[in-house]
């Protein structure tokens, strides 16, 4: 199974069988030399190890590379799909969670060198491109004290103010505002409309839906041209599952591409290929803070999706013991990448995977 | 909706079809209370449709029915034999049933497929691994343990079915596949990434550019409603696992799904829905279709898949064929160990996971 780049050189990234049943030769020197610990990050081997890839043992990276490596996936991402170009101005949704953190970060730097790169550059033509941050405070669908989204709300715009400069504009907008009238009738309306749902898996649904139509309300009120989500591959995976068992399979193949070209305002997937695991270690191992916000787990058919999700990870690293290929091979089957690539027409979208595509 | 939204009322309630009788089951694909004559009734009915909506079968046909003397595949003959004379579809049915040789299970099992040749009055024709291969299961998990041992049956099973069918002079064989099983290959395709095998898991009928097509029309029927109408209507079945199972893979997917009908009986069929909707890029490479040099079954290979694990029993490498390792069709080839056989034809019971 190919990775997407063919020039990545992570000992994370599957390339293929084959090269699985080689050893290969700086892990094995090292794993030869004593027991499980290794003395030099896979990468540079300069650096001591500090963290773990996907791939378990055989990929200890020190801080630095663990750090290149995600970001290389981004910047990949964004580059290969053209996701963010100059005259983009982007909405990046931030939820407070990890994920979410990581996505924000990246952006950031990539808008921070691009504005040293314009400082530095005499010609000023290429201008950089606008970042702006939107948290959808959901309060009113759950039982938290005021005090505690407060809180949250403080947390969040003290992370972006310090994501400066370029500065960022920050929209903390509460979920009932999708409907057009003011606060206060909004409250009720929502309320109704989530009552009106008995379907305990329907009233998830429904809030993932209005949470993107929120989205899209807010960038486009705002001149926004594109909505970042840190969406990562572990819930790529989870999505594959409860679609195909919500019987949305026909729309399944536009759902997970890098760009949903579907909207009014196209959204974006950068962390795509990153698995939720390797941001979590980057934020703690970062300092990046991280607002959580305690929804409380999904129930439902999502939430049995998810342990399902969990479940077979563990399993496939268990049965097949070398964790070289395991997480990261399931992940890669589940996110069926594109072959096929049309931004624009909605029946070219398509499912296709790299393995599936001839490559042994 | 969801099945614990409903409250538990006491007191007899009536059967939502006819109104009359007292409602004595609920129904696992819908919920609703029913009479056990209406249940039999819609159970019946709703095969009727999908036979007819899918052309399954023609009149003069010769169908041989696939039958491990499980619930499934008793039921299929039950029901085709009932159907076949109320709406004289017109057909010749015939019991084909596969012995593996697996003692203590398949043994008992064809028992029961034999008192069934009796009690519907349907000729049975047995092959058996042994006289077609030279190898019973056992002596295969004698040789190769318990980790890859669904991948053999199965794949023999599929070319045991097409030999018997052919012995038999058949049109078609039908399968109990019932909705359940289509819906756990479709999750477990997509768990496997195998987008060739997703694309042609939820046909009903496949094969047909083969030597015999086959077909389910137990596809929209759910798991519970065959064991129910079994139970009520006093059917003989066997009803024991198979013994080399424990292990398999789709144990897993099987769970999940059992876990889901609980919180949305329709899912099953959504799972259907989906797989038969999802769009499949075209420029993804498929198999092509060929025939096998050793005995010329169809294959996407050089040599067919049975042949290939048939050559590693028989030379003692029991990896032979299995994963996606370089076989016996390599010759410098990087060639994918797949041939074209559909997930149909796998145990219906268990499926190991190639990697």
């Amino acid at each position: 199974m190919a990775c997407n780049s063919s020039t990545c050189n992570s000992s994370g990234c599957y390339k293929g069988y084959e090269e699985e049943e080689q050893p290969k030769p700086n892990t094995k020197a090292a794993v030869n030399g004593g027991n499980s610990c290794q003395n030099l990050c896979v990468k540079c081997k300069v650096n001591e190890p500090v963290c773990c890839g996907i791939g378990g043992e055989n990929s200890r990276f020190c801080k630095d590379c663990f750090k290149n490596n995600l970001y290389g996936k981004f910047k990949q991402a964004v580059t290969y799909n053209a996701m963010i170009t100059p005259p983009d101005k982007v909405l990046v949704a931030f939820s407070g969670g990890p994920s979410s953190r990581v996505v924000l970060q990246f952006v950031h730097e990539m808008q921070y060198k691009a504005q040293k790169n314009y400082d530095a550059n005499k010609d000023k033509s290429l201008p950089v491109f606008g970042v702006g941050v939107a948290f959808i405070d959901e309060s009113s669908t759950h039982s938290f004290t005021s005090l505690h989204i407060e809180k949250a709300i403080e947390d969040i715009r003290l992370i972006v103010s310090n994501l400066a400069p370029p500065s960022k504009e920050l929209f903390v907008v509460p979920i009932e505002s999708i409907f057009s009238s003011d606060g206060i009738d909004g409250k009720e309306r929502l309320k109704e409309l989530l009552d009106a749902v008995s379907d305990v898996t329907g009233k998830e649904d429904l809030l993932i839906r209005l949470r993107i139509l929120l989205l899209q309300k807010i960038a486009s009120e705002n001149g926004y041209t594109r909505i970042v989500l840190g969406t990562c591959t572990s819930r790529i995976a989870c999505h594959v599952i409860s679609a195909t068992v919500k019987g949305q399979g026909y729309s399944l193949s536009a759902d997970i591409q890098y760009v949903d070209s579907r909207w009014e305002i196209p959204v974006v997937l950068p962390l795509r290929d990153c698995p939720a695991q390797e941001l979590n270690t980057l934020c703690s191992l970062d300092g990046l803070k991280i607002v959580e916000l305690l929804n409380g787990p999904c129930s439902g058919i999502n939430g049995l999706v998810s342990s399902f999700v969990k479940v077979l990870q563990e399993l496939i690293l268990h049965r097949k013991g070398n964790s070289v290929s395991s997480c990261w091979t399931f992940k890669r089957r589940k996110s069926f990448s594109r072959v096929h690539n049309s931004k624009n027409s909605w029946e070219a979208h398509s499912i296709s995977l790299q393995q599936g595509s001839g490559n042994p | 909706m969801e099945a614990d939204s409903k409250p538990k009322k006491s007191g007899a309630r009536l059967c939502c079809v006819c109104n009359q009788n007292r409602a004595a089951l609920k129904r696992p694909k819908t919920l609703e209370q029913i009479c056990r004559e209406c249940f039999y009734a819609v159970f019946e009915e709703e095969i009727h449709q999908v036979i007819l909506e899918n052309q399954l079968f023609k009149p003069g046909d010769r169908i041989a029915i696939g039958a491990s003397g499980g619930k499934d595949s008793t039921v299929l003959a039950y029901v085709l034999s009932e159907l076949n004379r109320r709406h004289n579809y017109g057909l010749d049915l015939f019991l084909l049933s596969v012995d593996e040789g697996i003692t203590g299970y398949r043994d008992d099992s064809l028992e029961t497929v034999k008192r069934n040749e009796l009690q519907y009055g349907l000729p049975l024709k047995i092959v058996s691994y042994k006289d077609l291969y030279g190898w019973t299961m056992d002596e295969i998990v004698k040789m190769i343990g318990l980790k890859n041992n669904c991948t053999f049956c199965g794949v023999f099973r599929r070319q045991a079915l097409d030999r018997g069918a052919a012995l038999l002079k058949v049109d078609k064989v039908a399968t109990g596949h019932n909705a359940d099983d289509i819906a756990e290959t479709v999750l477990l395709n997509i768990l496997r990434g195998d987008i060739a095998r997703l694309s042609r898991c939820t046909s009903i009928i496949t094969g047909e550019d083969g030597p015999i097509p086959r077909c389910k029309p137990f596809k929209c029927t759910y798991e519970k409603e065959i064991v129910m109408y079994a139970y009520f209507k006093k059917l003989d079945y066997f009803s024991t696992e198979c013994i080399y199972s424990p292990n398999a893979y789709r144990g897993f997917a099987r769970e999940f799904i059992k876990d889901l009908e609980r919180i949305r009986p329709r899912a099953i069929l959504d799972i259907i829905k989906s797989g038969e909707d999802f769009r499949i890029s075209t420029t993804t490479k498929m198999p092509e279709q060929g025939t096998c040099e050793r005995c010329g079954y169809i294959s996407s290979q050089k040599w067919c898949k049975a042949c290939v694990l048939l050559e590693g029993l028989n030379r003692g490498l029991p990896k032979l064929g299995i994963g996606r390792t370089q076989g016996l069709n390599s010759d410098g080839k990087k060639d994918r160990k797949r041939d074209s056989r559909t997930p149909s034809i796998e145990s219906k019971q268990c499926g190991s996971l190639e990697f």
